[in-house]
């Protein structure tokens, strides 16, 4: 071997050395990431099951309760001719009986994010069916004092049972329940004189409808005018741009569309209508239209 | 084999559904105490009371939420809830029995999934918390047994009826229809139209009073609130 090729090999062979320590470090650095990946995800595992585990706790708290001092109670307070149950025992048992069914909803609520607090102490839990949700919607928002509400002697129960099949994630599931409590809050506190409030809900050419009719008096010009001349019009409006804004939002997410417009007598018709199958790429499809 | 539910000129059956034993001897006694006449059987779990069902059809059945599905298993109120739901949609008995249903349970919320169902369907239907005392639960079970709907409601609520109901006054008070012609157009049964009368009667709390015609009296109400125009 001549000092020439020798020199060679040594040029080759720290070249070599110097890419080898290059690839080494490279791998090792994807191994420290690939660790870093993996920790997380084991945290997150590990997370997850101790919120299952959380839930399945609750859950069998909640059975335990139910099933054992819930039914032993409900034995005593039923019993009335038993004369050792005086009345004091009887109210003090009735509000045992109140607090063992208040220690499950707090903790069933606290375990999720997902539950949502409606104005004036509802609180809408999005695991249960957007049928069930929407009917407590609505019997929690007839039931507080708003002026175009004052005028109604009757109402007609809604029949949600069009959307038992809709399979809507947990954002869209509180959506379509803040639109429907905003609609009727906006029959209440707008349509003066409403004698007949129709929610409306059907499938219908491969749509699902959702439709909140009523005959109230809708402001005209001069009454807005003297409306805002003693309420605080600026916040309202403002409010019900917001409302709009809103609907319109999860018109767009659910590929559907949003109107608000008169009713052919008198009043105002607020509808939801979105498709049972969406098609892919809607979300500028959706076309508007809006009074205010 | 009798028309429906409601029209037996033989012995009533009852049957009460409820796995606790304590539970079923203070019910069924009540019941008794009540309904003489009535022959009272119990079962403690779905299929129990399934295998019961199916043998002879009930006249009123009085069930707890909370139940396992065969003795031995967890009771859930999911499993009381599916049996409520067939019953009321015709799946465990086949039109036209519909027996009237009382709902027993600490916790009836889970029912407000069928409400609609329930004010629709044909026979009676009563919800109510278990724990009340055994005097007020026999009043809620009459109702029910008179074809009538209780669901307890919270105590500002309006009366509130079902978009059907609506529909029997417009053909009624607005086309002049006889109850048979109602049936037909509706297509449902005599027995349901009879119910929604006694509904519609007891939301508008029109009490009995035998100087006055009942139907008139729902016109004069319905049109007072604006029912019909």
């Amino acid at each position: 071997m001549t000092p020439a090729t020798s020199q060679l090999d040594r040029t080759a062979l720290l070249q070599l050395v110097e890419t080898l320590t290059a690839q080494v470090s490279a791998l090792e650095a994807e191994k420290l990431d690939l660790q870093k990946n993996f920790d997380a995800a084991l945290e997150k595992a590990v997370a997850q099951q101790m919120l299952k585990q959380r839930a399945l706790a609750i859950e069998q708290t909640y059975e335990a309760v139910h099933n054992g001092p819930l039914q032993s109670l409900a034995v005593l307070l039923r019993a009335d001719r038993v004369p050792a149950l005086e009345d004091d025992l009887r109210s003090q048992l009735a509000s045992i009986n109140q607090e063992l069914r208040g220690i499950y909803q707090s903790m069933r609520l606290s375990a999720q994010d997902e539950a949502l607090y409606l104005e004036s102490g509802l609180t809408l839990d999005f695991d249960l069916p957007l049928v069930v949700l929407l009917q407590q919607v609505f019997e929690h928002t007839l039931a507080r004092d708003f002026p175009g509400y004052e005028t109604l002697q009757f109402q007609v129960m809604p029949d949600f049972s069009a959307l038992a099949n809709t399979q809507l994630s947990v954002e869209l599931k509180r959506g379509v329940c803040l639109f429907l409590q905003e609609a009727l809050c906006n029959v209440g506190k707008h349509a003066l004189g409403t004698t007949r409030l129709s929610v409306l809900c059907e499938q219908r050419a491969g749509s699902y409808w959702l439709q909140i009719i009523d005959n109230g008096q809708t402001p005209g010009m001069i009454e807005s005018l003297l409306q805002s001349l003693t309420e605080s019009p600026e916040v309202d409006h403002q409010e019900r741009h917001q409302g709009s804004r809103q609907a319109k939002a999860l018109a767009q997410q659910l590929c559907g569309k949003f109107q608000r417009r008169p009713n052919a007598d008198q009043g105002t018709i607020c509808e939801l209508v979105w498709p049972i199958n969406p098609p892919g790429g809607c979300q500028e499809d959706s076309e508007l239209e809006l009074i205010d | 084999m009798r028309e429906s539910a409601d029209e037996s000129s033989s012995a009533q059956r009852f049957l009460v559904i409820d796995d606790h034993e304590a539970v079923l001897q203070g019910t069924v006694p009540a019941l008794k105490g009540a309904y003489p006449e009535a022959e009272i059987w119990t079962a403690q779990d779905y299929q129990g009371a399934r295998q019961l069902i199916e043998q002879q059809p009930p006249d009123l059945m009085v069930v707890d939420l909370s139940i396992p599905d065969v003795a031995g298993q967890k009771a859930t109120p999911d499993v009381g809830l599916k049996l409520v739901e067939q019953i009321l949609t015709g799946q465990l008995i086949p039109s036209p029995w519909a027996p009237n249903v009382a709902v027993l349970s600490t916790d009836i919320n889970p029912l407000i999934r069928l409400k609609a169902t329930i004010k629709a369907y044909e026979g009676g239907f009563a919800a109510m918390d278990k724990s009340l005392p055994l005097q007020e639960m026999i009043q809620y079970i009459n109702f029910a047994v008179r074809g009538s709907v209780y669901l307890p409601q919270s105590v500002k609520s309006r009366p509130e009826l079902h978009s059907k109901w609506m529909e029997l006054l417009r053909l009624r008070f607005d086309e002049g229809l006889n109850d048979k012609a109602i049936a037909k157009r509706m297509g449902t049964s005599d027995r349901t139209i009879r119910n929604y009368w006694i509904r519609i009667q007891d939301t508008l709390l029109i009490g009995d009073d035998p100087e006055k015609d009942l139907r008139v009296q729902i016109e004069i109400e319905a049109r007072r609130i604006g029912l019909i125009n």
